[in-house]
């Protein structure tokens, strides 16, 4: 089902793009399929933002990622974030734009980060719900929904997360941007079996992969996105891979930049793997 | 809707230390003023102090890390003090809501810090703080204080020059010393 919304093509690989790296991005665009363009950074960037913006979706395919729709939230979206996020995905000419399964604010607090749902079926009904409202003003694109690094969890859950994102995907014909990283913390921090939590996804729903790398904070893994992606996250790709048609890989860095050659080697490697998964078929 | 309340009780509690110093002195009394049921008081009590605690000066840093962000220079110039001042600030004011709510973020603990720094410090978080075009006097050559600051040199020891300075993006500018 998802397959036929994003449709099929071929397998790209990518990163996250940040302004530091903008004239090695330019400088490589060979080596770069894809950039995920995250759509805040260029909501306060007045003019310039968007001439950089439309630059970008020139030479490259861009994929917008949204930070604060806050698609889980009860009190329903902010207009004004989803007509700026709607504008940005239209500008960029995107195959599909990517938001997360969580809320960033409630009753006019701002949390200023992903904070994770009650997995519930009310709770799936308010994602439905903001999302049919989101499409409406974004139009036709299909929206892929990230699952996060739960910085905790919420007793009173009525399925774990995977099948909670199996019944988003089958209530909502959304795709999955699995954060494979996201995934690697959650399961050493809480203790699922990865194994049962793939089995649980839907067969074509993954259609793009995030990865990253993370630190150790005492016996709590964090989702630093300060550190290349680590061997045992390179390991799940490579079973993502085989068990999903992924469609694009996107390498995120947020701390602590690395120089570009590291980055794309990191490129390589999982364009690598996609395409190697894509050969086995 | 019982979600609307646990969503708001969650919130309040990842990002104001006096509401989990409520929740911690008496849950009961937490429960009724935000109208949460008892299965919401559960799951939010589930959570624990220790990951409530963690989490929220995650939240904190995240947010400090934004503002930098937004004042890369000014944080350079003032170093250790720039984060420690932003805790500070963080913990009294809340982060606002919408599209540009980081760079508010930071023009509002600019002209909060204005009070707790040095003349030359000052004229820089000023002008880090406007991003639109316009057209503003300054104490000191802003744009050498940026160049210094960015090389990691001392900006305290600038000596002081009226300066007018015409913007007409985030990036570009035209200072005039003034006699």
């Amino acid at each position: 089902m998802v397959a036929a919304v994003v449709g099929e093509g071929p397998v790209w690989a990518g990163y996250s793009y940040r302004r530091p790296y903008a004239a090695q991005t330019y400088a490589n665009r060979e080596r770069i399929d894809v950039l995920e363009i995250v759509a805040d950074h260029f909501f306060s960037a007045g003019r310039d933002g968007l001439r950089e913006l439309d630059l970008l979706a020139e030479h490259f395919i861009l994929l917008p990622h949204g930070l604060d729709l806050s698609l889980g939230s009860a009190d329903g979206l902010n207009e004004s974030y989803l007509l700026r996020f709607a504008e940005i995905v239209r500008r960029s000419r995107a195959p599909w734009w990517s938001e997360h399964v969580a809320f960033t604010r409630a009753a006019g607090v701002s949390i200023g980060h992903l904070a994770p749902l009650p997995f519930t079926r009310e709770a799936l009904d308010v994602l439905a719900s903001n999302l049919a409202r989101a499409r409406r003003v974004i139009g036709d694109i299909p929206c892929l929904l990230e699952n996060i690094a739960a910085p905790l969890e919420l007793a009173g859950a009525e399925m774990d997360e995977a099948n909670f994102l199996a019944a988003l995907v089958e209530r909502t014909g959304c795709g999955l941007l699995l954060d494979v990283e996201n995934l690697h913390a959650n399961a050493l921090n809480f203790g699922f079996d990865v194994e049962r939590y793939l089995d649980a996804l839907p067969a074509h729903a993954v259609v793009q992969l995030h990865l990253a790398g993370g630190d150790w904070n005492g016996a709590t893994y964090v989702d630093s996105h300060a550190r290349a992606v680590h061997e045992a996250v390179w390991r799940l790709t490579d079973h993502v891979c085989a068990r999903f048609p992924v469609r694009a890989i996107v390498v995120e860095r947020d701390e602590q930049l690395p120089p570009f050659d590291e980055l794309l080697a990191e490129i390589e490697r999982a364009r690598t793997i996609a395409r190697g998964a894509v050969a086995c078929r | 809707m019982p979600l609307a309340a646990l969503q708001r009780a969650l919130a309040h509690l990842y990002t104001d230390e006096g509401a989990r110093e409520r929740l911690r002195r008496d849950p009961g009394a937490f429960a009724r003023s935000l109208a949460l049921g008892p299965a919401d008081l559960a799951s939010v009590t589930s959570i624990g102090e220790t990951r409530l605690h963690a989490y929220a000066d995650s939240l904190d840093r995240k947010r400090a890390n934004e503002c930098a962000r937004a004042l890369p220079l000014s944080a350079r110039a003032l170093g250790p003090r720039f984060r420690a001042e932003f805790l500070r600030f963080a913990r009294r004011v809340p982060l606002g809501a919408g599209p540009r709510r980081y760079r508010d973020d930071a023009v509002a603990f600019a002209a909060n810090l204005t009070r707790h720094c040095g003349p030359a410090e000052r004229a820089l978080l000023a002008f880090e703080a406007r991003s639109g075009p316009g057209i503003g006097f300054y104490r000191y050559c802003v744009p050498e204080l940026a160049r210094a600051a960015a090389r990691g040199a001392r900006i305290e020891d600038a000596e002081p020059r009226l300066t007018l300075v015409l913007r007409w993006s985030r990036g570009r500018c035209l200072a005039l010393g003034l006699p």
